[in-house]
């Protein structure tokens, strides 16, 4: 059966899109179109086993507890053996779905969207790389595999943020990004590495029998500095507060590279990270509330930021970062369900969102700054009716996706916690807000500038088809999750009962149709300026504006920090190093000065020296025969 | 009586050894010297012969007495600068020399003195061919290698005193 | 008393100590050459007064003065075109005039 074939086979999925990277940057990378249908082919394929893997997973009864594993030894150093291989839970099932889903979606989408680009086939082979390593990171069996892949995720976000190398706001953002998700990376190898020298294994399904039960001996201490450690890697890659600073300038990449990596699939890989060790940190009260406060906090933050920025992909930049913090939130909480569900909408969502923002860049040249487009949907209707899907879906309407999985998050916050309840509704309705004015300022209303609106069209059946299909895939799969049972599948410990608190379902989305209506208000029958509304706000509007100062407070401190420690360095360079070297060096040339008088060029006086050395030798191998009897 | 003359034999050999090649050293005339310096390789023949190695005495009377000798002639006389004996002067450093030298017995005298002597001893029937013997058999390598030694050293010789031009 | 090895190293040795102070001491890259040529001699009575006073069964250290005859040979072949070139090239066969090494 095929089901069974793509389970055996599951190291597959990662692999046919390394072979596409491989085969298009060897060999293909100049014959755009034979290389864009090598990766959409691989991706094709991966995608179809990825959906044999997940039937197989129903079909097999593999369950979280019960995991399919495969693994082959990758290398014994001394006591430390490292294996390699393939862990499918319906965990790692969802993502498999998920990220290929996505991915393909994507490469279609950029067939039309990057045409015409000098780096057409460059831009497949970095997209089937990043493919085939957030696919690997999704299968790994160990904490090393997994940052191995983790790692590789980073290269390819770096080099596709970077890919327009040419445009020196790109390479600052690819560099900060690659700079900013190392500071994470770095706590998290430091909790790997300490895991390892702890337990002496770095599997997860051993470090599932471990970890519980030494927890139970020897108290959370050194757990909760391990659990908190391997965080900072989420909070890295998953642009949470404090280190989100990377992903709005994440956006210099290519639209798609957007929605693929910055959206929908990498970012989540810190909570798929938090997930896939649920089972250590579900054991530190202390850790998840760190988590839950992280994730509320970055929520609510992130939202507050977006509410004035007029750049329409850094707008879907703070709201996936709100969104990540939604989740870990929802992690947090305890809710593994409830954090996996939201993943999976919202990678459909976003995904969908920022296509349709790039069909719209695309359509009005390149154009990013909301406020100069508008009345957009008599032009582009398929864009605006998906789009608008993907902003109620965000918004929490219902019966779209993310009504679902937010409901389960604010369900589970309120079973926990009052303040993280309350933080999660005020954030949702800022996002409905903010999202809505995205909506309204783009498509409704009047064009801004004539000559660009004459200009704008709507965009080609490549890019349309993928919109299409998220857009379906934004309107079922919460009504799909929820309906059949997604707690009961993907879960941590006992099923989630899948079901809707009133009260929560009800307040939050009649505070998403507040927002709306607000939003209509002020951008579209212009009831209410909004300048007017900035300067009321005044130093409230200024800091959201400027995204709170963040990056200008890094700026600083690493002014101060570096500035103040390169000074001392200088002074120990100055006084001490060179003053060493400058007195060894003087040192030496005396020396040599002196023996150089010695070196006059004359053969003769070389052989005295020689006969003095071998007669030296020869007494001192004298002196140690008498002395020591012969022995030397 | 065979004793006392062979050491007899040893100690004029020595005798003339030493003063010939004292003589070549201190001599004011490098032709005195060179000549000098043939007595004292014909010495050494002698005691070669003394010490049973006839063949290798027979070989420094027609190498060192015969060959080198004239060839060290040949040089006295190619790089004669004006005219009147070519002169063999010391350099600047007579004394120094004399120190290492005095140095260096000493240590040698040590050396010989404290280090315990082997008795013992080996006379060969028929060194001529016993040396062929081991030259074609065993050290059949190193033969060969001063065999190319030689000619190189023969082309080296003569391309170095061709000079440039005319090479 | 017998004449046995002593008296023959310390002949090489004293052989070998006048011609290095032929070679330390001489101007004339001539008479260096007859220093090192006094020195090889030496060290050929040293070879073949250990192959006859020491209990050896075969000739390889006078099969060795063979050889080290052969090499000093060749050495004063080539040292002699030297010298005549170095005439040639600098009019000169002073070894303290003869300072290219110098550092």
């Amino acid at each position: 059966m095929f089901y069974e074939f793509a389970l055996e086979h599951a190291w597959l999925i990662p692999l046919l899109p390394a072979i596409a990277f491989v085969i298009i940057g060897m060999i293909t990378r100049a014959y755009g179109k034979l290389s864009a249908l090598i990766a959409v082919c691989m991706s094709t394929i991966s995608f179809l086993l990825s959906a044999g893997v997940t039937y197989a997973v129903v079909n097999n009864g593999i369950t979280v507890e019960m995991p399919f594993v495969q693994k082959l030894s990758w290398m014994h150093i001394g006591s430390v053996d490292i294996s390699m291989g393939v862990l499918i839970d319906p965990l790692t099932a969802m993502m498999l779905i998920v990220v290929s889903t996505v991915s393909l979606l994507v490469q279609i989408y950029s067939c039309g969207y990057m045409k015409g680009d000098p780096g057409y086939g460059r831009f497949f082979s970095f997209l089937s790389l990043f493919a085939a390593s957030m696919l690997g990171l999704v299968l790994a069996v160990n904490f090393l595999q997994m940052y191995v892949f983790w790692e590789l995720v980073g290269l390819c976000s770096y080099l596709l943020i970077g890919f327009y190398y040419y445009k020196i706001s790109a390479r600052e953002a690819a560099k900060k990004a690659f700079m900013t998700t190392r500071v994470g990376d770095f706590g998290l190898l430091l909790g790997i590495l300490l895991l390892q020298i702890n337990f002496g294994t770095l599997d997860f399904m051993a470090l599932k029998e471990i970890i519980p039960a030494h927890i139970m001996s020897a108290g959370t201490g050194l757990m909760t500095i391990i659990a908190l450690l391997i965080f900072v890697g989420p909070i890295g890659k998953s642009g949470q507060f404090p280190l989100h600073v990377w992903l709005p300038d994440a956006m210099e990449g290519p639209t798609p590279v957007s929605a693929l990596i910055h959206a929908a699939t990498m970012v989540v890989a810190g909570v798929y990270l938090v997930g896939r060790a649920f089972f250590m940190f579900n054991e530190l009260p202390t850790v998840m509330n760190v988590i839950a406060w992280v994730g509320g906090f970055t929520a609510f933050f992130a939202a507050s930021i977006a509410f004035t920025q007029t750049a329409i992909k850094r707008i879907l930049a703070y709201s996936t970062i709100s969104q990540l913090g939604y989740m870990m939130l929802a992690l947090g909480v305890g809710s593994l369900t409830a954090s996996f569900f939201h993943l999976m909408t919202h990678a459909f969502f976003k995904a969908l969102l920022f296509l349709c923002a790039g069909a719209v860049m695309h359509a009005m040249a390149d154009e990013a700054n909301i406020f100069k487009m508008g009345g957009l949907r008599k032009k582009m209707p398929i864009t605006f009716a998906t789009m608008s899907i993907g902003v109620l879906a965000i918004a929490g309407i219902p019966p779209f996706a993310g009504f679902f999985s937010k409901d389960e998050i604010l369900v589970a916050a309120a079973s926990v916690s009052t303040p993280l309840y309350l933080l999660g509704t005020l954030t949702a309705f800022m996002t409905a807000f903010y999202m809505a004015r995205l909506l309204f300022v783009t498509f409704f209303g009047r064009p801004a500038s004539e000559e660009a609106f004459e200009h704008a069209h709507e965009v080609s059946w490549f890019m349309l088809v993928p919109l299409i299909v998220l857009g379906a895939l934004a309107v079922v799969s919460g009504l799909w999750g929820h309906v059949c049972g997604f707690g009961e599948w993907v879960r941590f410990g006992a099923p989630h009962e899948a079901s809707i608190d009133m009260v929560i379902a009800v307040s939050s989305t009649i505070l998403s149709l507040i927002a709306f209506g607000i939003a209509y208000n002020i951008y579209v029958a212009k009831n209410w300026s909004s300048d007017v509304i900035a300067e009321k706000c005044g130093i409230l509007y200024k800091l959201s504006y400027n995204k709170f100062y963040i990056d200008e407070i890094y700026a600083a401190l690493i002014k101060v920090a570096v500035d103040g420690v390169a000074k001392v360095f200088y002074w120990i360079d100055i006084y001490i190093v060179d003053g060493v070297i400058n007195g060894l060096a003087n040192l030496v040339g005396g020396l040599s000065n002196t023996l150089s008088k010695a070196e006059n060029g004359q053969a003769q006086h070389y052989a005295g020296f020689f006969v003095c050395g071998v007669v030296i030798l020869v007494a001192y191998s004298l002196y140690y025969l008498a002395v020591m009897g012969g022995a030397f | 009586m065979n004793e006392l003359l062979s050491t007899l034999v040893f100690y004029a050999v020595a005798v003339v050894i030493l003063a010939t090649a004292l003589g070549v050293v201190m001599s004011k005339n490098l032709v005195h010297s060179a000549l000098l310096m043939t007595a004292c390789f014909i010495g050494v023949g002698v005691l070669f012969i003394w010490l049973n190695a006839d063949f290798l005495g027979a070989m420094e009377f027609m190498l060192y007495s015969g060959g080198v000798a004239i060839l060290v002639v040949m040089g006295v006389m190619l790089t004669k600068r004006e005219a009147g004996p070519p002169g063999n002067p010391f350099n600047g450093r007579k004394l120094t020399a004399l120190g290492m030298v005095i140095l260096f017995m000493l240590v040698m005298c040590t050396v010989v003195v404290s280090t315990p002597i082997p008795t013992g001893g080996f006379v060969s029937p028929d060194t001529v061919s016993d040396l062929a013997d081991m030259m074609l058999n065993r050290y059949i390598l190193p033969f060969e290698i001063a065999a190319t030694l030689l000619l190189a050293a023969l082309l080296g010789a003569i391309i170095l005193a061709k000079g440039d031009g005319e090479a | 008393m017998t004449i046995g090895l002593n008296h023959c190293l310390l002949l090489a040795a004293m052989l070998f100590a006048i011609g290095l102070y032929g070679v330390l001491s001489k101007r004339n890259i001539i008479a260096v050459l007859m220093g090192v040529e006094l020195m090889l001699n030496a060290v050929n009575i040293n070879f073949v007064a250990f192959n006859r006073f020491t209990p050896v069964s075969d000739l390889t250290g006078q099969l060795m003065t063979v050889f080290a005859i052969t090499v000093g040979v060749a050495e004063v072949a080539i040292g002699v075109a030297l010298a005549y070139r170095i005439y040639n090239d600098r009019n000169t066969i002073n070894v303290d005039e003869l300072d290219n090494m110098k550092g």
